[in-house]
C-alpha cells in the first residue's frame, strides 16, 4: 500500500524538496521573525531550493540584483573589490545567515560576488515572490517588510557606528 | 550542482517531452494545445481579480471559486441577453453572402460612383464594373466559400475534442489548474535550471510574463473598447441620418477582433461596416456622403482608442514595423485562415518581447 501511495506521490507531486524545506532554519531568519506556522508553510512553497558546489558563484557583483537568499547548509563568502582594485572579502557566511536582502527592495545591480565555499544548499527568496505576497496576503507580506526595514535599519546602524569609530581613530 | 550536460538534458526532460510528444502529433495535439493557450489567456485575464479576492478571503482556492462563479454568471446573464440577437445577427448574415448580395453590391457602388464621379469618368467606371462582373464574381464565390470553410475550420479547431460543452469544460478545467497553480508550473521550470543561468532565467521569465500579460491584457481591452464604441457610433449615425446598418453587434465583433492587427484590422472593421450598408435595403437612397460618414464613425473610433483608451490601459506598443505587419499576417493567413491572420500580430509581438527580454538577459548577466 505504501509503495503504491509512494508511486503516485512521485507523478502527483511536482517539487518534494519544496514540501521537505527545513522550516527550522527558515526561522531563523531575522526578516521573517514573527511569522506563524501557516505563514510559514506558505513562504516554505513560494521559495526556491537550490544546491551549489564548492567555488560555484550564487551570483556575480554587476548583474542585477533579484533577491535574497538564506544558507541552509554550508559557506558563502562575499567578495569584491575596493576602491584600489583590491580583491577584498567582505564576510563569510554559514547555516542559518542570509544576504542579498537589499535586492528585495531596490532593482540596483550586486554590489557583491558571493561565491560558495563547501558544498552548499541555499533557499532563494526573491524580489518578485516578494511582491506577490503583498497583493496575495497583505497582512504577510507588512510583516515581511517590517522585518526587513528592521534589518536594514539595524545594518545602517551598524555602519554608522563603523564610520563614527573609524573617525575616532 | 554543478551539472554535466547529461544531467541538466536529463533534468530538463519533464519540459522536453511534453514539447517533443506535442509536436510530433501535431494532428492531434493541437486542438488540445489551442484549449490551453485559450485558458491562459483567461488566466491572465483573471488572475489580479483572484489575487485581490484571495488578499480579503485568505484562500487562493475560494478566491478563484468566487472569481468564476461570478464570471459564469455574469456570462450566462449577457448571453441571455444580447445572446439571441448575436446569433439571429451572425445567421442572417451567413444567408447574405450569395451572389445576389454581389450584383447589389456592383450596382450600389455604381449608384455611388455616380454620386462622385465626372459623367465621362463615371461611363468609363460603368462599363468596367459590367465588363468585371463575371470575373469579379467569380472572385467572390471563391473569398465566400474560403470564409465559409475557414470559419467552420477554425470552429473545429477549437471544438474538435467531443462536443462546444464539452471543450468549454476542459477549458473551464486548464483554467481552474492555471489559477490554482500557475506559479508551482514556473517554479518546478526554474528548479531545472542550471545554478549559473538561476538568476537570469528567473529574472526574464518575470519580465516576459509581465509584458505579455500587459500585452494580452492591454489588447483584449482595447478590442473591448473598439467594439462597443464602433456600435455606439454606428446606433448614433443611423439615428441621425436614418440610414439602415444591420448586423451591428457582428461589425462591432468584426471590428474589435481585426483591431488586434495593427494598421490593417482598423481598415476591416471600417470595410465590412461599409460593405454591409451597400448590400442591404435603403429606405434613404445611398449616397456617397454616408459611405463617408461610416468611415468618419470609425475614424473617431480609432482617435478616441489611440488618444483616450490606449494610453491609459497599454504600456506601449510593441513597435513592429508596419511592413513586418503585413507579412506577418499574410504568414498567418496562409498557414491558418483568419484566425492566424488575427492571431499572427499578437504572437509575432510576443515572440519580440522574449528575443528583447533574453538579449537582456544574457547581456546583464554577462553571457554575452
Amino acid at each position: 500500500m505504501t509503495k503504491i501511495k509512494t508511486y503516485w506521490n512521485n507523478i502527483f507531486k511536482a517539487d518534494s524538496t519544496s514540501s521537505s524545506l527545513p522550516i527550522m532554519t527558515l526561522k531563523q531568519v531575522p526578516i521573517f521573525d514573527g511569522l506563524s506556522n501557516r505563514e510559514f508553510n506558505a513562504i516554505s512553497k513560494i521559495v526556491h531550493h537550490r544546491e551549489y558546489d564548492t567555488d560555484e558563484f550564487v551570483f556575480q557583483s554587476g548583474t542585477p540584483g533579484l533577491g535574497m537568499y538564506i544558507i541552509l547548509q554550508g559557506e558563502v563568502v562575499l567578495n569584491g573589490v575596493n576602491t584600489e582594485g583590491k580583491n577584498i572579502e567582505f564576510s563569510q557566511l554559514s547555516s542559518g545567515d542570509s544576504f542579498g536582502e537589499i535586492a528585495l527592495i531596490s532593482e540596483d545591480n550586486r554590489s557583491a560576488n558571493a561565491v560558495v565555499n563547501s558544498q552548499c544548499q541555499l533557499v532563494a527568496f526573491f524580489r518578485s515572490d516578494l511582491l506577490d505576497i503583498i497583493i496575495r496576503s497583505p497582512k504577510l507580506g507588512n510583516k515581511i517588510l517590517l522585518n526587513l526595514a528592521t534589518v536594514l535599519g539595524n545594518r545602517l546602524k551598524h555602519s554608522n557606528k563603523l564610520l563614527t569609530n573609524g573617525e575616532d581613530v | 550542482m554543478k551539472s554535466s550536460p547529461l544531467s541538466t538534458v536529463i533534468r530538463n526532460l519533464f519540459w522536453i517531452v511534453p514539447l517533443a510528444v506535442t509536436i510530433g502529433l501535431w494532428e492531434f495535439t493541437s486542438p488540445i494545445l489551442f484549449q490551453v493557450v485559450l485558458a491562459f489567456i483567461g488566466m491572465i485575464i483573471l488572475n489580479p481579480a483572484v489575487n485581490w479576492i484571495e488578499s480579503i478571503v485568505q484562500k487562493r482556492g475560494l478566491s478563484v471559486f468566487i472569481v468564476l462563479a461570478s464570471i459564469i454568471i455574469v456570462f450566462i446573464f449577457i448571453l441571455n441577453l444580447i445572446g439571441p440577437i448575436l446569433s439571429r445577427q451572425a445567421v442572417d448574415i451567413q444567408a447574405m453572402l450569395s451572389m445576389d448580395t454581389f450584383s447589389n453590391l456592383i450596382v450600389k457602388l455604381e449608384v455611388i460612383s455616380k454620386d462622385l464621379l465626372p459623367e465621362y469618368l463615371f461611363l468609363k467606371v460603368q462599363a468596367l464594373l459590367v465588363f468585371m462582373d463575371s470575373a469579379l464574381g467569380d472572385i467572390w464565390r471563391i473569398i465566400m466559400t474560403d470564409i465559409q470553410g475557414m470559419i467552420s475550420k477554425a470552429g473545429n479547431l477549437v471544438f474538435a475534442v467531443g462536443s462546444f460543452v464539452m471543450s468549454l469544460i476542459f477549458i473551464l478545467v486548464f483554467l481552474v489548474f492555471l489559477l490554482l497553480d500557475g506559479q508551482n508550473f514556473k517554479r518546478t521550470f526554474i528548479h531545472a535550471i542550471p545554478n549559473q543561468y538561476f538568476e537570469m532565467t528567473m529574472k526574464i521569465l518575470d519580465k516576459i510574463s509581465d509584458s505579455i500579460s500587459a500585452y494580452i491584457r492591454g489588447q483584449l481591452l482595447a478590442a473591448l473598447s473598439v467594439g462597443i464604441t464602433s456600435v455606439i457610433g454606428l446606433y448614433i449615425l443611423q439615428w441621425i441620418t436614418g440610414i439602415n446598418i444591420p448586423y451591428t453587434y457582428i461589425i462591432g465583433c468584426v471590428a474589435g477582433l481585426s483591431n488586434l492587427i495593427p494598421f490593417i484590422g482598423p481598415i476591416i472593421g471600417m470595410l465590412t461596416a461599409v460593405i454591409v450598408y451597400l448590400v442591404s435595403e435603403q429606405v434613404v437612397p445611398v449616397q456617397f456622403i454616408y459611405v463617408f460618414s461610416i468611415m468618419g464613425i470609425f475614424g473617431i473610433v480609432q482617435l478616441i482608442d489611440n488618444l483616450i483608451v490606449s494610453p491609459l490601459i497599454m504600456s506601449g506598443s510593441v513597435g513592429l514595423h508596419p511592413m513586418f505587419v503585413i507579412i506577418f499576417v499574410l504568414v498567418g493567413g496562409v498557414m491558418a485562415g483568419p484566425l492566424g491572420m488575427l492571431f499572427a500580430v499578437p504572437m509575432a509581438a510576443i515572440i519580440k518581447v522574449i528575443v528583447v527580454e533574453l538579449r537582456w538577459g544574457f547581456k546583464h548577466y554577462k553571457f554575452l
